[in-house]
């Protein structure tokens, strides 16, 4: 017997059980089936005098969307309806400014047009109230926490920002630690993120423009720039390669990164992200453009050079000698976390008279006991602490010490006694592991050119990867997505600029002009 | 007529000092001419000025117009006359290239890789030169001003090292054996100047005084050499003339204190010098073709010459041909004429001539 004969109560009499089968079939079909050829937006679909019409088109559009709600009321003997998000309004405000007064007003004019107005001029007491005329913008603002009002005989609705979905509140930011600079970092409400920024920029010259992108999402985008120090041509050109967007969904900054980036194949991204409110000020000051997304706390900004990687918040609170001690240990650690292993695989295959005598014989005594060649160890033990990474990123922190333990004790240590990997190779990692997390937003293509610089050190030597670095350079002196090069203020040299990339000399110094990326060219 | 893409002088200068570098510090005694040690001095000094007379031509040209390079200018004149002109620089261009990689070929065999097969590292190297000649004239001017402080930080740790080695008595008589053999020498050197041809190529596309910029990389040329000379002679003396190539001899000589054979990261970047001067003339060569043939297919061109390159370099008999090209003056005596003398004196004096019609109409 099949599982539907018995949930259907099977007779023997087969007509009576396919008839009760098809009954099934089509309530089942008539509720979850999807609606075909349902109506598409249309430019026309004008707000209609008439209220059923309005609301046969919003049920039509949305179906029988759990959240989507129409309360109808009675406004002084003239029928009207709310339509709201359930969950993106604020109860309160909804209740208390915008429907008590207006279904308590007794004083309203009959006349429908005029009811309408004396409702929008005087009766409620939101600021923020738009005029709308399509059905199809009723239904966006509904569904970003608006609660829109439509008035029988009129061809408008009202929509009364009354936003209070739940947003996370502000706190530290995680990627972008300073130890001096604010504890504020962006979140994914927009609006939370523009007053963040215009609390700390209370000037007339920021200029917010927002934007939907995304056919499906609709979501936000907030460009922000200084009228007064952004460059024409930058700002053209960011707004024509976001307007040239055909995306579908928009969910995260990192979505809209390729199409501010630079069009060429490059290693290096030319678009700058930061966590930080006050980080994206700076920038703006010095005449970018930053660009926030709703629903991610990560701003993006154009045009990023290389240099400013090695910048941080923190260099400005602290002394001159001492931020320039950081910058150029960050530098190091740069060169370490992407050449240290690939000039150890290359001295130790091709180039042993670079070692002074004494640690050519440790290394030599280290190396000889392990099975692998040099390059393969160096690539094996650099997989494993990748794949280390990627799980300490992605694990329950419950289980975070057990994966601790096993790597320190279990790779780490039994690893060298067992003599699988030589404890120059070991110490080497290390470095290079700790010396990659100096500089974390560069962390992704450092993590692959080192790879590919240990594959080249052990098949070509040092003279392969002396190439493989012009190479490099020559990509980076390439990109230029908005006239400004990516290795500026460095190729070419801007003498001006210099007195901030390795050096921080002190304000004295860097008053004295003020620093704009956008001229930084040939 | 010229790019959109500009170059400021200084980076100009930088890519020309580095590909003649190279040639420099390759110099294989024989090839320089049999003198004294001493002589080897005042062969740079005959040098840089028959370097100084040769560009006569170039200085007149560079500053009549920079707005168009020489085969716009030859193509003003006469569409044909500026295709013969495409060609003859395109082949100075591909013969500088062979010429470039046969001098490396011979380097490389007797010092790098002396005990395996080197063919791959050829290709490779012919294989990144064609990727930054895609990616532009910008990309590898701004890239060598990077590869100029490496190679300044290497060049300067070996002379601050082998200085204190350097003895007076290495030094012969000025002149043992007369001045003519170092004469010789010089005129020898000068055809190998293909900078001057590349200058011609690139002006529409630089900025600021060429004229000066030149200058000071024929004199800076002149210092580089005079500074690798002194202390090979002053260091080794007649038994320079034994080695192969003198200056790797030096930087293998160069101690710093504990850290001893760095010959290894002082050499490598030489091989950054071959980087910037065969892309810059693939680079070049793609911009004759496109006055040869067609302006639509940069990358093809690109393409093109570096697979002719790359067959020629390593079909034929790498040591047999390198040698060849390395010993016999008589191709790029001929080439340097033509494309850094004759053509660039036609040039001018046909526009002359044209203007003065012009002023007589």
């Amino acid at each position: 017997m099949r599982i539907k004969h018995i949930l259907l109560g099977y007779n023997k009499n087969k007509n009576g059980g396919e008839w009760m089968f098809k009954i099934f079939k089509k309530s089942f079909e008539k509720t979850y089936a999807p609606v075909e050829n349902p109506p598409a937006p249309s430019a026309s679909s004008k707000i209609s005098t008439c209220l059923s019409e309005n609301t046969f088109y919003i049920r039509t559009r949305c179906g029988d969307c759990f959240d989507i709600v129409i309360r109808n009321v009675d406004v002084s003997g003239t029928n009207g309806f709310f339509l709201l998000c359930d969950g993106m309004c604020d109860g309160l405000k909804v209740n208390n400014n915008v429907i008590e007064p207006i279904l308590n007003s007794k004083e309203l004019p009959q006349e429908p047009v005029q009811k309408f107005e004396t409702i929008r001029d005087k009766i409620v007491g939101e600021v923020d109230i738009k005029e709308l005329i399509n059905v199809e913008d009723a239904l966006e603002h509904a569904m970003s926490g608006f609660l829109v009002f439509f008035l029988e005989g009129v061809e408008k609705a009202l929509a009364f920002s009354v936003q209070g979905f739940q947003t996370r509140s502000i706190t530290d930011p995680i990627t972008d630690v300073q130890s001096r600079g604010s504890r504020e970092g962006f979140v994914e409400h927009f609006k939370t993120n523009i007053t963040l920024i215009r609390r700390r920029m209370r000037t007339t010259d920021l200029r917010i423009e927002v934007q939907d992108m995304g056919t499906t999402t609709k979501t936000k985008i907030c460009l922000c720039y200084l009228m007064d120090r952004v460059d024409g041509e930058v700002l053209s050109n960011v707004k024509s390669r976001l307007v040239r967007s055909e995306y579908d969904i928009v969910l995260a900054s990192g979505n809209i990164q390729p199409l501010l980036d630079t069009d060429n194949p490059a290693i290096f991204s030319a678009v700058g992200v930061t966590e930080r409110p006050d980080v994206f000020c700076a920038k703006i000051a010095e005449g970018k453009i930053g660009i926030l997304v709703d629903g991610t706390p990560y701003a993006i900004y154009v045009p990023h050079v290389f240099t400013e990687e090695f910048q941080s918040f923190d260099d400005y609170a602290n002394r001159p000698y001492y931020a320039t001690f950081v910058r150029i240990l960050k530098w190091f650690s740069f060169i370490f976390s992407i050449f240290l292993p690939g000039f150890y695989v290359s001295f130790g295959t091709f180039h042993q008279e670079v070692f002074p005598q004494d640690m050519l014989f440790q290394i030599l005594s280290a190396e000889l006991q392990t099975p692998f060649p040099i390059m393969l160890e160096a690539i094996i033990i650099h997989f494993i602490f990748e794949i280390m990474r990627e799980a300490g990123l992605r694990m329950p922190k419950t289980v975070g010490p057990a994966v601790s333990i096993v790597g320190a004790l279990v790779i780490g240590d039994a690893a060298v006694t067992a003599g699988l990997i030589a404890t120059p190779m070991l110490i080497v990692v290390a470095l290079t592991a700790v010396s990659s997390f100096v500089v974390p937003s560069i962390y992704e293509p450092v993590a692959i050119l080192r790879f590919v610089f240990i594959i080249i050190g052990g098949t070509l030597g040092f003279y392969g990867i002396i190439i493989l670095i012009a190479l490099i350079v020559t990509n980076m002196c390439s990109v230029n997505p908005y006239g400004v090069p990516y290795t500026a203020p460095l190729l070419p040299l801007t003498p001006a600029a210099t007195r901030d990339i390795i050096l921080r000399l002190g304000w004295k110094h860097l008053g004295k002009r003020r620093l704009e990326t956008t001229k930084m060219n040939n | 007529m010229g790019e959109k893409v500009k170059v400021s002088i200084e980076q100009i200068f930088v890519v020309m000092l580095l590909s003649r570098l190279f040639i420099t510090l390759t110099d294989i005694p024989p090839i320089i001419g049999s003198m004294e040690v001493t002589d080897y001095l005042f062969r740079v000094l005959f040098f840089i000025l028959l370097v100084f007379i040769s560009a006569i031509p170039v200085y007149l040209t560079v500053k009549n117009d920079t707005n168009a390079n020489i085969l716009d200018r030859c193509v003003c004149i006469s569409p044909i006359f500026g295709k013969v002109v495409a060609f003859i620089y395109g082949i100075t261009f591909i013969y500088v290239i062979i010429a470039t990689m046969a001098r490396f070929d011979m380097f490389a065999t007797s010092i790098i890789f002396p005990k395996t097969n080197f063919t791959g590292f050829l290709v490779i190297i012919i294989l990144a030169c064609m990727f930054a000649a895609i990616l532009g004239i910008e990309s590898i001017s701004r890239s060598s001003t990077f590869i100029f402080v490496v190679f300044l930080v290497s060049f300067l740790a070996v002379v601050f090292s082998v200085y204190k080695k350097v003895d007076f008595l290495n030094f012969s008589p000025i002149f043992y054996n007369g001045a003519g053999s170092t004469i010789k020498a010089a005129f020898i050197s000068m055809p190998r100047t293909f900078e001057l041809a590349a200058v011609l190529m690139l002006m529409s596309k630089i900025k600021g005084n060429i004229k000066k910029g030149m200058t000071f990389w024929i004199i800076g040329m002149g210092l580089f050499q005079t500074v690798i000379i002194f202390l090979m002679v002053g260091v080794m003396g007649d038994y320079m003339k034994t080695q192969l190539i003198p200056a790797y001899t030096l930087s293998v000589v160069a101690e710093y204190g504990f850290l001893q054979r760095m010959d290894v990261l002082l050499t490598s970047t030489w091989i950054l010098c071959v980087y910037i001067k065969v892309s810059v003339m693939i680079y070049l060569f793609k911009d004759c073709m496109k006055t040869l043939i067609s302006d639509k297919y940069d990358n093809l061109y690109i393409i093109v010459s570096s697979i002719i390159v790359s067959v020629i370099t390593l079909f034929l008999n790498p040591k047999a041909y390198s040698i060849n090209y390395l010993l016999n003056p008589i191709i790029p005596l001929v080439l340097y004429s033509l494309t850094v003398i004759a053509i660039p004196c036609i040039v001018l004096i046909s526009e002359k001539v044209k203007d003065v019609k012009n002023y007589e109409k």
